[in-house]
């Protein structure tokens, strides 16, 4: 495994738990590996992998960091979400169906946010769903087009 | 579509009941991702949309859905508070009842359902090196994986059979083989549409090099666990008991039982063959017991010192 340097992973944890006001122990048994340039994924520190076969990848991806602002994954969002307490976008159940077919959204004064750029959780009540990018009052939706749902449907729907 | 079922007949309890129980849709079963939330949570949540869930006895996290309930597109699945899993596919990893820490061998994974059932148990600590031969199927397990927020899953692509002996040793492995799935039918009615008879000679081999892999995997002391999902005694207990009459070891035959969920003993005798004695302690799984697919299962503990 490629782990990421002590600096670097101090430095990614520090951006994700300050964004998003995590607990300062939150990452206390974790470790941070780097399968590739663009990817930063998280493992538990007593993972202990094969080395043969050679893994198609180990443990939760975390962070793409091949971009300004490190973009949390959206694995990493609904993992963390339960936890975080700032930069958070709370959507109506219509908006958040809207959301889940991808669209992005213009921030509306019954959306719920105490941020005003860079990305942000996406709540539906309690419930962390995903991950998007706020930028001058838009929502630019980073929902995985796996977790989507069709046109018609809805995700509170019997 | 059942006549290749009908050598079955001897060994069925109650035939009828067989019989009436493939015709029903299979229920959905999903258990609570309790890395996140609280099976009571779960169940609250989806309470509130008015969606009445039955419990299910024998598994505390785990639950039936309503047949009609579209689960792969509720937010409770989207946002990894639940996984959708056959209920007879929870047996294995509920009896293996690992222990946090531990390291394990999925050597069939995908989809990817037992592998997250694994990592949960473990609580996101240890090891579950979920192996499949398929690469285009371990997406389905990296999704899966990604959406429960499973930190400890190692994901790996290689025929099971030849998995390097350098990769062990595991404290357990799971040798969930590929088979004739005959016990999917309520799912896949497909699976019935030829004879188990004619998948032996194409599966046999590899589901006797995967459990013997496994045994040659597993540490001293650790657990090898031999699952499928068919009814075939030539793909269950003849497959066990070749593997066992080539080891050079005696490992200790594991109770395969569940309290609160009914199963049959493996078979000693199938046409002209007697197995080991000890071949009751496997599982056998009929649809018509618990309302699940068919499945087997047999639990083996390796001596300390093989």
């Amino acid at each position: 495994m490629n782990f990421v340097s002590p600096e670097d992973s101090d430095r990614y944890l520090t951006f994700v738990r300050e964004r998003w006001g995590l607990p300062d122990d939150f990452f206390e048994g974790y470790r941070l590996i780097a399968p590739n340039t663009k990817t930063i994924n998280i493992i538990n520190a007593d993972l202990n992998p094969v080395d043969e076969p050679s893994p198609e990848s180990c443990g939760l991806p975390f962070l793409r960091v091949k971009m300004i602002i490190p973009k949390i994954t959206t694995a990493a969002a609904l993992w963390i979400g339960p936890h975080a307490t700032k930069a958070i976008v709370t959507l109506s159940k219509d908006r958040t169906d809207r959301f889940f077919r991808r669209e992005d959204l213009e921030l509306q004064p019954e959306d719920v946010c105490d941020v005003d750029y860079g990305y942000v959780l996406v709540k539906c009540g309690e419930m962390t769903v995903s991950v998007a990018l706020l930028k001058d009052g838009i929502l630019q939706n980073m929902h995985p087009k796996a977790w989507s749902i069709g046109e018609g449907i809805s995700a509170f729907s019997f | 579509m059942f006549e290749v079922l009908e050598r079955y007949k001897p060994i069925v309890d109650d035939w009828n009941a067989f019989m009436d129980a493939l015709e029903r849709p299979l229920p959905t079963c999903a258990w609570a991702n309790t890395l996140r939330v609280s099976r009571d949570d779960v169940v609250a949540s989806l309470a509130q949309a008015d969606i009445e869930v039955r419990e299910l006895g024998w598994h505390p996290d785990a639950f039936i859905l309503p047949e009609t309930l579209s689960v792969g597109n509720r937010i409770e699945f989207i946002a990894g508070l639940y996984q959708v899993q056959e209920e007879a596919a929870l047996v294995p990893v509920h009896m293996m009842n690992m222990s946090e820490g531990d390291r394990v061998l999925d050597m069939c994974a995908a989809p990817g359902n037992k592998s997250a059932q694994l990592c949960v148990t473990l609580s996101n600590t240890g090891t579950v090196v979920a192996n499949d031969r398929s690469y285009q199927r371990l997406r389905a397990v990296r999704n899966t994986a990604d959406r429960l927020g499973l930190t400890n899953i190692v994901v790996t692509c290689e025929d099971a059979g030849n998995i390097p002996d350098r990769s062990g040793p595991f404290d357990a492995i799971l040798a969930d083989v590929p088979c004739s799935c005959e016990g999917t039918s309520r799912k896949n009615p497909s699976a019935l549409k030829v004879s188990a008879l004619d998948s032996i000679a194409k599966l046999g081999g590899t589901q006797r090099a995967i459990l013997a892999k496994a045994f040659r995997l597993v540490r001293p002391g650790g657990l090898v666990v031999y699952a499928t999902c068919t009814y075939a005694p030539e793909e269950n207990e003849d497959v066990v008991q070749d593997v066992l009459d080539t080891l050079d070891f005696e490992p200790e035959w594991v109770d395969a039982r569940i309290d609160g969920f009914v199963s049959s003993p493996g078979l000693t005798t199938w046409n002209d063959r007697e197995y080991d004695p000890h071949m009751s302690s496997c599982m056998r799984v009929w649809p018509h017991h618990n309302d699940t697919g068919g499945f087997f299962v047999a639990m083996f503990r390796v001596p300390e010192a093989s």
